[in-house]
């Protein structure tokens, strides 16, 4: 094959992967920006998407349904998880929340290695998306992982209108600036706060889903995908989506060709960007100072 | 020689400029005061001096040396100290644990790991020192919480004397006290830093007066004017800039 | 006054009583866990300095005492020659350099960065455990046998015996927490405490934030190395068990469960945690679940931990307050 060919195909992988781990961390960024707290069970949620779309299909119900359905539970699972666990834990101070965050993410993981098991449980595709499509000349490219990046880029620029041109979306962002203010203001944080969080969750859960057939559902997913979204959001700055964007791409550029020359640590490569963004500029590529 | 020197200080917060230009000394040992009405930069000045903030232009000067900047705890090294507008002390700590906190700085033990902080005699003996010379003696194992507001005042001024600093900068230290609280603590601070270098922001005039030997007007980022309280008093700019402050015309 | 000074007393005679008898009241291989319990406790209480003390909250801090473990199990298989407190010491140290690189990044984020940061840390070491099989065993990890302890006067020891090696861990954890106290009690240990009160004042006072954390960094790095030396030994195997994420989040439920506002709070929970799971699994495998519920029941409910509710009348003077 080669070499500008393999070079093709490899960029576009990164951009799958870039664009699903966009998805993730945009509703992960959205919440700290609003309520100042990093939910770590919204990996676990994206994990779970990946075991619910499995379940489903063991069940033989169609991967379609699946699609639809499993983020619905998951936005509801969010739900629960805000209005019953997460506000109190809001209240008692700035550690419950992250100890609480943690020890949801922990057990989530242990039930899907309780439920599941621990070795990957692969997922198939819907016979549609299976197969591949011609790209030019011999060069094939799977259909499946086109379907990951139009659907994680239609999903994005779903939220992008709503947040940028609905009355809805106008609260959200006034909430991640101020929320004290907009409480004052008479608009109901609690609601919208849930209202977020509910999406962000069922978000998660969707990015799960599509992973699901190519990544396979395993227990670690979670963990795996809390830490690159976390190296998105130092790298990309704290509360910038466009920084978290460029952050994503370049995180799906070091997975992809890292794990073509150094295959057992891709992450290496992860830190040693990290710690060069972090040395150079401690706020992150697009943070603000001070 | 000036002990403290700013000269052309400018502060930007991305796009709003609140210091336009700042040139201000202190002698040593003079009481100068630094007045202007609310949101002329005056708590920003003294967050630049302090490192607190990053200055965007200029420079600052400290018995010669530059300090501009340096952070914050490198500034305290150097000699000055600086007490803040809204109380901040440590909150789960008593009034003697709080003192203590500055005297262990003070005595530069804040690495010390060879002996027991109980142990130490000479901590024991300055903390006392400073809670005496604060009247705060009886009160010593009281939690910041239960104190009063006025008391809270004293330890946030108390902490920032424990250092035996050259140079003292007082943000507003009689916000929300009554008369008597605040005739109290002026006496206090006339006693205590009797030969020392004090630079104290005030909205209120009687402590202005009774306290200053020098006054600076800090007007929307720029000094307006310095000068003793004749000079001032008599200054025609500052007169039109205060038009209707009720405690000048006193 | 007088009846909590004595109550300190009696529950400390009984404590030490109890210790030191401990073999003879229970069975040979229950003192296995005994064992556990006492360096868990070490690795709990290295926790609890970063976390009640120095108001850090590491999610990586497993890494650390896997380094430790691993450490010895490398020392062990191919240094046979080597006097166990030697090694136990080397690990310790070991662990205090890899603690002084992550913490010498990690400690420049605040909050939850810092927490992610230590734990992306670890998920290499981990990754880097399970890889590097000609060094660590990967999968199967190190066995090892306890080496003896020779002292100057009283000839050797064999420390294969499981009283002989509890006795020994219970003065090594006895010695190491004792000048973890003392340690919290000097100036420096003033000085974590006042930059976790208030961070801004402190450094307006003069205190270094960083360095001052970096330094407690790298002492419960030191600690918890050896806490996963004494587990290598105990287990007579280095595995990925020592160095993986229920390492972690166990440090955060054995201190906050047993109470983080006390310098023994992480003992107590040390010693629940590893009395429960015993019961616990011998019902389930998943044990992890339920002890993870009442972690988080505890973060909602009861935050001070169990020993709020054991001590609070004769320890008030041990309280760090919240």
């Amino acid at each position: 094959m080669p070499l500008a060919t393999m070079f093709i195909i490899q960029l576009m992988h990164s951009l799958v992967y870039g664009m699903l781990l966009f998805l993730v961390a945009a509703g992960l960024t959205l919440v700290l920006g609003m309520m100042n707290v990093l939910n770590l069970a919204h990996a676990a949620f994206y994990m779970l998407g990946a075991y619910l779309a499995y379940a489903f299909l063991k069940a033989h119900v169609s991967y379609w349904y699946a699609l639809v359905m499993a983020p619905v539970v998951i936005g509801l699972l969010g739900i629960l998880f805000e209005r019953f666990l997460l506000r109190r834990a809001h209240r008692l101070g700035h550690f419950h929340e992250l100890l609480l965050t943690f020890g949801a993410f922990y057990i989530l993981i242990e039930v899907a290695r309780w439920i599941w098991g621990t070795t990957p449980q692969p997922v198939a595709a819907p016979p549609l998306l299976a197969g591949s499509i011609h790209l030019w000349a011999d060069q094939v490219y799977p259909v499946y992982r086109l379907f990951v990046l139009g659907s994680s880029v239609l999903i994005l620029l779903a939220f992008a209108y709503l947040i940028n041109r609905t009355r809805i979306g106008i609260l959200v962002r006034a909430a991640v600036a101020d929320s004290e203010m907009v409480n004052v203001l008479g608009i109901n944080v609690p609601r919208l706060i849930l209202l977020v969080f509910g999406a962000g969750s069922a978000v998660a859960g969707f990015a799960g889903v599509i992973a699901a057939p190519f990544l396979c559902a395993y227990p670690s997913m979670g963990g795996d995908i809390l830490l690159d979204c976390f190296v998105v959001i130092v790298i990309g700055g704290f509360g910038s989506i466009w920084g978290a964007l460029l952050a994503a791409l370049m995180i799906g550029l070091v997975q992809s060709f890292g794990v073509l020359w150094i295959p057992q640590f891709a992450l290496v490569l992860e830190f040693a960007l990290m710690a060069v963004v972090l040395i150079i500029k401690p706020s992150g590529l697009f943070g603000e100072k001070e | 020689m000036s002990i403290l020197l700013v000269k052309n200080l400018y502060k930007d917060f991305s796009g709003l400029k609140v210091l336009n230009g700042v040139d201000f000394t202190v002698e040593k040992g003079e009481k100068h005061a630094l007045i202007g009405p609310n949101g002329a930069g005056k708590s920003t000045l003294f967050n630049l001096i302090t490192g607190k903030y990053r200055v965007s232009r200029g420079k600052i000067y400290f018995q010669g040396q530059e300090i501009t900047g340096l952070r914050p705890h490198e500034i305290v090294h150097r000699g000055i100290a600086r007490s803040f507008q809204i109380i901040n002390i440590f909150p789960g700590m008593s009034v003697f644990e709080n003192i203590r906190n500055a005297i262990v700085s003070k005595q530069q033990m804040r690495f010390q790991v060879t002996a027991l902080l109980g142990k130490n005699k000479q901590v024991q003996r300055e903390t006392e020192e400073i809670m005496e010379l604060m009247g705060l003696s009886d009160r010593r194992h009281v939690q910041m919480s239960a104190l009063s507001y006025g008391e809270q005042r004293e330890m946030e001024i108390a902490l920032t004397l424990a250092l035996d600093p050259e140079l003292i900068l007082l943000d507003e230290p009689t916000a929300g006290l009554n008369k008597m609280e605040t005739e109290r603590l002026i006496d206090l601070l006339r006693r205590i830093t009797r030969d020392k270098t004090v630079v104290i922001v005030e909205h209120d005039m009687n402590v202005v007066f009774g306290l200053a030997d020098r006054i600076s007007v800090l007007y929307y980022g720029r000094i307006l004017a310095t000068g003793n309280q004749q000079e001032i008093r008599n200054n025609e700019e500052v007169k039109k800039a205060y038009l209707g402050m009720k405690n000048y015309a006193a | 006054m007088r009846r909590k000074v004595l109550m300190i007393w009696v529950l400390s005679i009984s404590a030490t009583l109890l210790l030191l008898l401990l073999p003879r009241l229970i069975s040979g291989s229950r003192i296995i866990l005994a064992t556990e319990i006492l360096y868990f406790s070490l690795y709990s209480v290295s926790f609890n300095l970063l976390f009640g003390y120095g108001g850090l909250l590491p999610f990586g801090h497993g890494g650390l005492f896997g380094m430790g473990a691993y450490t010895t199990g490398i020392l062990l298989a191919r240094l046979s020659g080597l006097p166990i407190l030697l090694t136990i010491f080397l690990s310790g140290i070991f662990a205090m350099i890899v603690g002084a690189i992550i913490g010498f990044f990690s400690l420049r984020l605040k909050g939850a960065f810092f927490s992610l940061l230590t734990f992306a840390f670890q998920m290499f070491l981990f990754a880097l455990a399970l890889k590097w099989r000609p060094v660590t065993g990967g999968e199967d990890g190190i066995s090892v046998l306890r080496p003896e302890f020779h002292l100057p006067l009283l000839g050797a020891i064999s420390l294969a015996d499981r009283v002989n090696f509890y006795y020994f861990s219970l003065v090594i954890v006895t010695i190491v927490l004792a000048l973890s106290y003392w340690f919290l009690k000097t100036p420096f240990g003033n000085s974590i405490r006042c930059i976790k009160e208030n961070e801004e004042r402190a450094s307006f006072l003069g205190y270094q934030t960083y360095r001052s954390q970096f330094i407690l960094f790298c002492v419960a790095s030191f600690i918890a190395g050896v806490g996963g030396s004494l587990s290598t030994l105990t287990a007579e195997m280095a595995s990925l068990e020592a160095i993986n994420v229920d390492v972690s989040f166990a440090a955060i439920m054995m201190t906050f469960i047993g109470g983080a506002g006390s310098f023994l709070g992480p003992v107590l929970g040390s010693a629940f945690y590893v009395v429960f799971q015993d019961w616990l699994s011998s019902w389930t495998d998943r044990w992890l679940i339920f002890m993870g519920a009442l972690f988080i029941v505890m973060v909602l409910y009861l935050d001070s931990g169990l020993i709020s509710l054991l001590k609070k009348e004769t320890y008030q003077r041990l309280w760090l307050k919240d």
